[in-house]
Formats: C-alpha cells, structure tokens, sequence
C-alpha cells in the first residue's frame, strides 16, 4: 500500500511541475499553446536516449533537456507568436503531431512504437535511487526547487508584464513593454520547466513509447489550469491533487471495466465545462487567498 | 533582441526561403521532370483521391471558419458533429433499415439539432467573453460527446454497408471512382458554392457578412446577432453531418474519426488565411491533393501522411504567415 | 520560508517508516494473483474474452480441491492495452495486493510495461497471448504460453522467398505489427516497397495506388486488428487489386475471408496462423465457457493458450508450496514436455513456448494448412 501510494504521489509530483509549467504560459501569460505536452515528451525522449545509448547520467540530461526543449520553444515563438492566439493554438497542436509522428517514424533513434526500455534509475553522486521512496524524496526536492523559481518569476516584476499581456495586450504595448520578448521568454522558460518534467518521467517509468505525445494529455493539462484557476499559482497544485485524486478513484470501487475510462471523461468534460462557466477564474480562486491571508495573521 | 531575431527569420522565410527552392528547382529541375514522368500513370488516380479527401476537409472547414468568423473562436467540438452525422446515419440506414434518403434526412435533422442546441445552451451564454472561455468549453464537450459514443457504439471500427463499393473506370482506365467518391465531390462543390451564394445573395447572408465584419456596428443597425449565430452554427452543422455520411461510406466510422478530420481541417482554415471562405476552400483542396501526392510519388514515407498538413503549415508560417489568401498582417490584429 | 524546509524534510522522515510496513498481511487461505488486461478499449474485445477464459480456469481448478487445499483468488485490472496504465496496475498488484504471480498482459505493450516492476519485485508473470520478439529478453520471471511474432515474420519470409522477389508491405506503427515486419525484413532476400500508418489513419487508397504502380508481386498486410484488416481488403477491392496477397494471424476468425471470399480466390491469399489442434478437452471448455456467458469465444487459440497458462502456473504452484518466487520460477522453467490445451508443450530458457506459427491459405470456406498439402 504505502509503495503504491508513494508512486502515485511521484506521478502526481511530476503532474504538478507539468501543469505549473504550463501554467506559466497558458495562464499567467494567456498564450494558448495546445501543444506544450511536445516539450514534455521531447524531455522525456532526451532522457531516455541519451541515458540507454550513451549512458548519460540524470542531472546531465536535465540540463540537456532544459537547452534542446528550450530551442524548440524559441523556434515555435519566433514562428507563432506575432499571430493572434488562434494561429498560435493550431500551429503548436500541428507541432505536436509532427513530433508524434517523427517519434513514430524515426527507429533509429525513438525506436517506434516499439518504444524504449532500459532506461536507469536516476544516480546521483554515485547513489542509486531505486526504492519507490528515494525517488519520490529526489524528485519532490527538485520539483520543489523548480517550483520556488517559477513562484519567483510568477511573483516578479517580470510576472506582472505577463500578466498584463493576457489581461490586455494593447495597453502592455502602450506603456512600453516589449510584448513579444516577453511572451518567447514565458515560452522558453515554460518549455524548460516541462522538458526537466519530462526527463523525471523518463527516469520514472523506465519505459517511453510514443503515446506521450497523445492528445488527451494535452486535454488534461488545460483542465488542470483551467480548474486551478489561469495563472494561479498556489490554485494549479490544488488542482492536481484533486484532479489526480478523482481520477483513481474509479480503481478503488466495482466500475463496470469496460465504461470506466469513457465515464471518466464525461467526468472532466463536464467538470471543465461548469468551471468555465460558472467560475472562470478557477475553483480555487477566492477561498485561497482568504484561507492564505488567515495563515499570514 | 528578440525583435531583431524575428525580422531575420522574417526575411529568411520571404526571401532567403523561397529563392533557394527556386534555385533548386532551376539545377534539378529535369530531374523532376523525369521523376514524373516514370510516375505519369498514377497522377490522374492521386489527383482524384486528393480531390476526394479535399472534399470531406472542405465540408468541415467551411463550418469551421464561418463560426470564427462570426463568433471569433475556434470550434473543437465541431468534429464530433461530423461523427454524430455518421453515426446515426447508421443507426438509421443500418439498425432501422430505412432507405438512404430518409436515413440522410434524419441524421442530418439530428446533427443540426444537436448544433443548434449547443450553440443555446454552450456557447451563446459565453459569446461575450474573452474567446478563450467558448474555446475551452468546445474542447470539453468534444471529449464528452467522444466519450458519449463510445460508450453507446463501443470502441470498435463499424463499417456503413456490409459490402464493398464497386468502381468504375474514367478517362482510359486512368482514374478508378466509386459512385459514393464521385457524389461526395458533387455535393461538396454544390454546397460550397450554393453557401458563397447564400452569403451574398440572400437576405439573411447579408446579416452574417455584417456581423462578421463589425458586430457592434451591426448590432446597432438593427441585427439580430443572435439570430445570425443560430443560422451559422445550422449551417456548420449540416456540412459537417452530410461531411460526416460521406467519410463513412468512403472509409469507416469510430469514435474519433472527426477528431481525425477536424485536425486537417484546422490545418485547412489556417492556410487559407482564418475567417476566408474562399482561403477554408483553398485550404483544404490544398491539404487533401499534396498529401495524397506527397506520399503516392513517395517523396515524403508514407508514414508521415499525418503530419504532412501541418509540415505544409508551418512552411506557410515561415514564407506567408498572415495565411496564403489572407492580407498582409490582416490576422495580427485580432 | 520555514514552511519550505518542513516541506523539503518531511519526505526524508517517511523513509524511517518504510522499514515498518512488511508484508504480512497474506492469507493463509487463499493464493492471490493478480490479472492484467485490456477491459476497456481498442484491445477489449480480446481482453474480455482472455478474462472470462482464465476466470473459468481458475475456478475449475479451485472445484478440483485448488492448490493443496487452498484456493486461487484473482484480481484484475485493466491494463489498456498501453505500456503506461500497465505498468500502473501492475504497481497496485504489487505493492497493495501482494500478488505473487500476474497472468498478463494481452497486448505486447502492457507486458512490457509491467516486466520492469514484476522483474525488480521478483514477481511471476505469465502471458498468454502477447507476441513481442521484445518479450523474450524482458526478463527472467517474464514468460508466455503464446509464440512470438518471431515465427510469424519468419515463416511469411521463407514463403515469400520461394515465390516472390519484390513485395509490398503495409504496416500499422504499432508495436505488435512493426514487430513482425521487422523480423520479416530481417529474413526476406528480395526486395521491399514499405508503407506505414499510424493507428488512426484508415484512408489507404493512395498508398495502394502506388504499390500498384511499383511492379510487385504479391503484398503483406501487417494490421494490428481484424478491423483494420478488412477497411484494407475493402479498399483493395475499390482500387481492383489482382496480386497475392500475404497477411499475419489476424484473420483467426474467418468472418472476413467468407465475407470476400470471391476476391481471395481470385488473388490467392496466404496467411500465417497459429491455430491449435482440435482436442476433446478443448471443446468441452468451449461448451462450458458458452453456456456461462452466452457467446462462443472468437480466438480458439488465445483460449487455448489461457488455459495452458493457468493450470501450468497452478502446476507449479503446487509443486513449490509456498510463496517463494524464485522457487516457482524454477519450477516453471522445470515443466518439460506438458501435455496442454495448445499441444506438448514446454518453456526454453528465456520463457519463450515451444510452439510455433504455420503458413495456411483460404480456398473460399475454409483454412487449408500449407504444410498438408
């Protein structure tokens, strides 16, 4: 019980570093990039084949990672993001077939859909973190420490521009902020976040195919900044952990098997459906910061 | 620096870009012209299954972008009223036994009803917000409507007939069509250009090209804007049913089979510059005749095709990024 | 800033509890093991089927007295048919459940997703109907009662290799069709015109328009499901195909080759089966299995091939009498020569089954082994 729950919350640590990430971008900043799940997968692929083809050791391909995803994000922002958001959504949904369908294609170096195996357990300083409870303890400092930058740059004078840039984009230019340096920097750093999300998933799982790049993930990347409430911060990990918890529980009780992950689905449709309507601001939009302000006292 | 950065990948894709394929084409240019003529027997066939495919993308991109248009955002949930229109088309013609015509007539009925009230319930409450909100809403009720079939028809792949459609040779034996292909092409050139005439000519077409160019100017003219969106979202939904009826004949039903054709359309309306009717119809004859092309001639693995809308795409946004018939910085603005 | 460090410390005071939780909590009245396999999805109609097989089994054994007086209890997840959920399941089998032996998965995907986690707990897990070549070297507690896609690919080579010299290929990009693909490009002297597409595709025309145009004589058709395979026979027949055509085992139900019967002896059709003798015993449990659930099982052979896995796992399990894995993996890899449902059968040293695929072509009712003639 306690290791199944232990690689549960490795799984939903990772998640919260995924959805924070986006959050970034999609939230903070209004970019609405229906691709971001690229820059996870390109992470994890990074991960996987240069630690089983040239046994590249973890932290070695964090930094890896956080470059190469960083240089697609700059090329994706220099292509799509003088465009209206609309062209932004469909060329980075496009990007993420492309991505998917080279991860298909490409055998020699993604191997297929036969996908990778063999892909070691983080070492670090020569410790091998292989019981379910060191790897949980690694990756929640590092996605800690991940999360501390990004409440800095959420919290920064930077945050603010971006902030202004969703909320209205004209004024931010009227005022002389440059807009567009801005919103490739919130892609980039965005991009970076995810790609070391991915690289903990690689040297989680052990195994990588294809699928990652599916298009329901990318859907259940928005739900979760859309129910934590876009560009809240404290309100996203909120939101993964509840999403996170809905979602095994199906497991736990007698479910028919075969309407299980469909009536899952209606599930979150719906639910992303009533947040927007009712409450567009998140579900964790106001008690938050009441329930923060009272710890402040 | 960024601003920099931009202008040279600006002028890489306007000029740089486009003189050195020019130049290519120039040195290799015989080559090509060899290359195709060792292929020459097979292109009347590739030409005509990209017409095919062009088709049924034009019928669910004219929907698309007549409800940006108007509506200014981005309709996932469109897709699945191409699946709806195929489904119970079958429920109809497969389960119930009617004869085609009613059975179109029915589904089609259903589809618009369905698009209709999704339009009531689902999009005109939020159609004054930031377009963000209609957008994330449409992505939710595709995935509900998805999982919706799934559960009634289960994951399996149905065909429409129990029997395969025979085909019949055109132009020497060159081309190979069956009558369901070729009714496909009728109807969708039929509806494209009886909806540009609509647009123009009829009472109720004039009042959805204002509202789409100026909604608050319209408004107070004296419009009903309301009634402008409920006709936008019938007329979507009736293209994209009748799209839905054809691509099962033509190929085969499953729950995600208008996600599938919804992505090329995206692809479509982007290329032809978003909001064009005239760049949708572009677009998507564009997508359909090179993907079939591109992999009958084996330039590009077949094992891309699927990317190939997008490859094309993303090439547009580097030597034309404001669409290939949009304006100049038209689509900056939003 | 306090809060953080609390943070940052407490996961390092939970790793004093792990010592603490050890394992038990097992019954002394039963055997629990776990159960791995499509339930919802693309895979379920085989997944059911494989489910309903091994309860059936499961409970015949335990009406026979179980293992030395206890009984097999077995709990099933769903594995999706995909690597990750898998491997998800097989985490909560496990870690929670304490399972000492999964039978699973169906998909090739879902087994190698769970061979990690079942190899580092030592852990027996038992397929019975995944074909990845992949599966052979997943590990030394991984093993399958089915063949590997190894014969498959082979076998349609060395006949391709007598007949043809230049053959078409349409590949689904799943693991399991890339899979046979793979070994058949390895072992095929002459020359290939491959095409692929991804499972969501099913517009195939302008790939068959090309092959058409490439001077080939014959084309192997590697699709991942009976669905896919009659979209790209329908298809075929629009575009009036008239060369062999070659396909994997997907065709075991003959529906579709019935439904066309026309076409496939006009073109002559070959494919590789695995297909099981026709025993007594077998038909019995068909019978059974119909009466309890109201429909004939589909694949004859994964049915076989169930049962098999079923009473050799509880064959080893009351050899060892106890839960140590390491002794019912020995006695699994000890089972020589056993007279099953799918023929006499044994493990080799890397868990592998020693039974294989044959060639059979369609003569408009039935299959006709190659072998025979």
């Amino acid at each position: 019980m306690f290791e199944y729950i232990l690689s549960l919350l490795t799984i939903t640590v990772i998640l919260v570093l995924l959805a924070q990430s986006y959050n970034l971008s999609f939230g903070l900043t209004g970019l609405l990039n229906l691709g971001h799940i690229i820059f996870y997968g390109i992470g994890a692929y990074t991960a996987a084949i240069l630690n089983t083809k040239f046994g590249v050791g973890f932290f070695e391909n964090l930094i890896l990672a956080i470059l190469i995803t960083g240089g697609f994000a700059t090329f994706f922002g220099l292509l799509c993001l003088r465009l209206s958001g609309h062209y932004l959504a469909i060329a980075t949904l496009g990007a993420a077939m492309i991505t998917s369908v080279v991860a298909n294609n490409w055998m020699s170096l993604t191997n297929g859909p036969l996908g990778i195996r063999g892909i070691e357990n983080p070492i670090v300083f020569g410790y091998h973190f292989d019981s379910a409870l060191s790897i949980f303890s690694l990756y929640f400092i590092i996605v800690s420490f991940c999360l501390f930058l990004l409440y800095k740059i959420f919290h920064s004078p930077y945050g603010r521009i971006l902030r202004a840039i969703k909320d209205d984009e004209l004024a931010a230019i009227s005022v002389g902020k440059n807009v567009f340096s801005a919103k490739i920097w919130s892609l980039i750093l965005s991009a970076s976040f995810t790609g070391i999300a991915g690289v903990l998933y690689a040297h989680y799982r052990l195994f990588l195919d294809p699928s990652i790049f599916a298009l329901p993930e990318i859907i259940f990347a928005i739900l979760i900044v859309v129910v934590g409430g876009r560009g809240n911060f404290w309100g996203c990990i909120l939101s993964v952990l509840f999403l996170q918890f809905i979602s095994e529980i199906p497991r736990f009780f007698g479910f028919p098997d075969e309407i299980v992950g469909a009536t899952r689905n209606i599930l979150f449709a719906s639910l992303l459906i009533a947040v927007m309507f009712w409450k567009p601001n998140g579900l964790f939009d106001k008690q938050l910061k009441k329930t923060l302000e009272k710890n402040k006292k | 620096m960024w601003d920099s950065i931009y202008k040279l990948t600006l002028v890489i894709g306007r000029l740089i870009f486009p003189i050195t394929t020019f130049i290519l084409i120039m040195i290799f240019g015989l080559e090509i012209f060899s290359f195709l003529e060792t292929k020459a027997t097979i292109i009347p066939q590739l030409l005509w299954n990209g017409l095919v495919s062009g088709a049924l993308i034009a019928l669910v991109s004219l929907g698309l972008t007549l409800i940006y248009s108007i509506a200014g955002f981005i309709q996932f949930a469109h897709g699945e009223l191409v699946a709806l229109g195929a489904y119970s088309f079958m429920v109809f013609h497969k389960w119930l036994n009617w004869e085609i015509l009613p059975a179109s007539g029915g589904a089609l009925f259903f589809v618009i009803l369905v698009g209709l009230l999704l339009e009531k319930f689902f999009f005109r409450p939020v159609s004054q917000k930031d377009s963000m909100i209609p957008l994330v809403i449409s992505i939710g009720l595709s995935m509900g409507i998805q999982s919706i079939i799934l559960i009634i028809f289960g994951a399996n792949i149905l065909t429409m007939s129990n029997n395969f459609s025979k085909s019949h040779s055109f132009f020497n034996n060159t081309i190979l069509a069956t009558y369901p292909q070729i009714l496909t092409v009728a109807l969708s050139i039929f509806l494209m250009i009886s909806l540009i005439l609509f647009l123009k000519h009829s009472k109720i077409g004039k009042s959805i090209r204002a509202v789409s160019s100026n909604r608050a100017v319209a408004e107070t003219f004296g419009i009903n804007v309301n009634k402008s969106l409920q006709w936008i979202f019938g007329i979507g939904a009736l293209m994209a049913g009748i799209a839905g009826i054809c691509l099962g004949f033509e190929q085969n039903l499953e729950p995600l089979m208008g996600v599938h054709i919804l992505i090329k359309a995206f692809a479509a309306i982007i290329l032809g510059s978003i909001g064009s009717i005239r760049g949708a119809i572009f677009g998507a004859f564009l997508i359909g005749v090179s993907e079939n092309l591109l992999v009958g001639l084996g330039i590009i693995p077949s094992g891309f095709s699927v990317a190939i809308p997008f490859i094309i795409l993303i090439l547009m946004l580097l030597i034309k990024p404001e669409g290939l018939l949009g304006k100049r910085f038209e689509s900056l603005r939003q | 800033m306090k809060k953080l460090l609390i943070f940052l410390v407490a996961p390092f005071l939970l790793w004093g509890c792990e010592e603490n939780i050890s394992n038990t909590d097992n019954n002394p009245e039963t055997i629990k093991i776990g159960g791995i396999a499509p339930l919802s999805g693309d895979g379920a109609t085989v997944g059911l089927m494989i489910q309903n097989v091994t309860n059936l089994a499961i409970e015949t054994i335990n009406n026979d007295g179980g293992i030395n007086g206890k009984n097999i209890e077995i709990l099933w997840e769903d594995g999706k048919c995909n690597p990750g959920d898998s491997s998800r399941s097989t985490q909560k089998l496990v870690n929670i459940d304490k399972v000492t032996a999964i039978l699973g998965g169906v998909c090739s995907g879902e087994t190698l997703g769970a061979a990690p986690i079942t190899e580092k707990k030592k852990v027996i897990l038992l397929s019975s109907a995944s074909s990845s070549p992949e599966i052979t070297s997943a590990g030394d507690f991984v093993f399958r009662t089915s063949p590997s896609d190894n014969s498959q690919g082979s076998i349609l080579a060395d006949y391709a290799n007598k007949n043809f010299k230049k053959v078409g290929m349409i590949t689904e990009q799943t693991d399991y069709s890339i899979g046979i693909a793979s070994t058949f490009k390895e072992h095929f002297t002459g020359e290939i015109v491959e095409e692929n597409y991804l499972p969501t595709e099913s517009d195939f025309k302008t790939r068959i328009t090309k092959l058409k145009n490439e001077n080939i004589e014959g084309v192997l058709l590697i699709p991942q499901s009976p669905a896919k395979f009659e979209i790209l026979i329908r298809q075929l027949q629009e575009q009036n195909w008239d060369k062999p055509i070659l396909s994997n085992e997907i065709v075991t139900n003959t529906e579709v080759l019935k439904k066309f019967s026309d076409f496939f002896v006009k073109v002559s059709y070959v494919g590789a089966q695995f297909i099981v003798p026709d025993s007594e015993n077998l038909n019995t449990f068909i019978d059974s299995y119909t009466t309890k659930f109201g429909e004939v099982p589909i694949y004859t052979n994964y049915v076989a091939t169930t049962i098999d896995a079923v009473n050799m796992l509880a064959k080893a399990l009351k050899e060892v009498e106890s839960n140590d894995t390491e002794k019912i993996r020995d006695a699994l890899y000890n089972i020589q020569n056993y007279e099953g449902f799918s023929g006499n059968i044994s493990f080799d040293k890397n868990g592998d089954i020693n039974i294989t695929h044959s060639l059979f072509s369609f003569d408009g009712e039935k299959l006709v082994s190659l072998d025979e003639k």
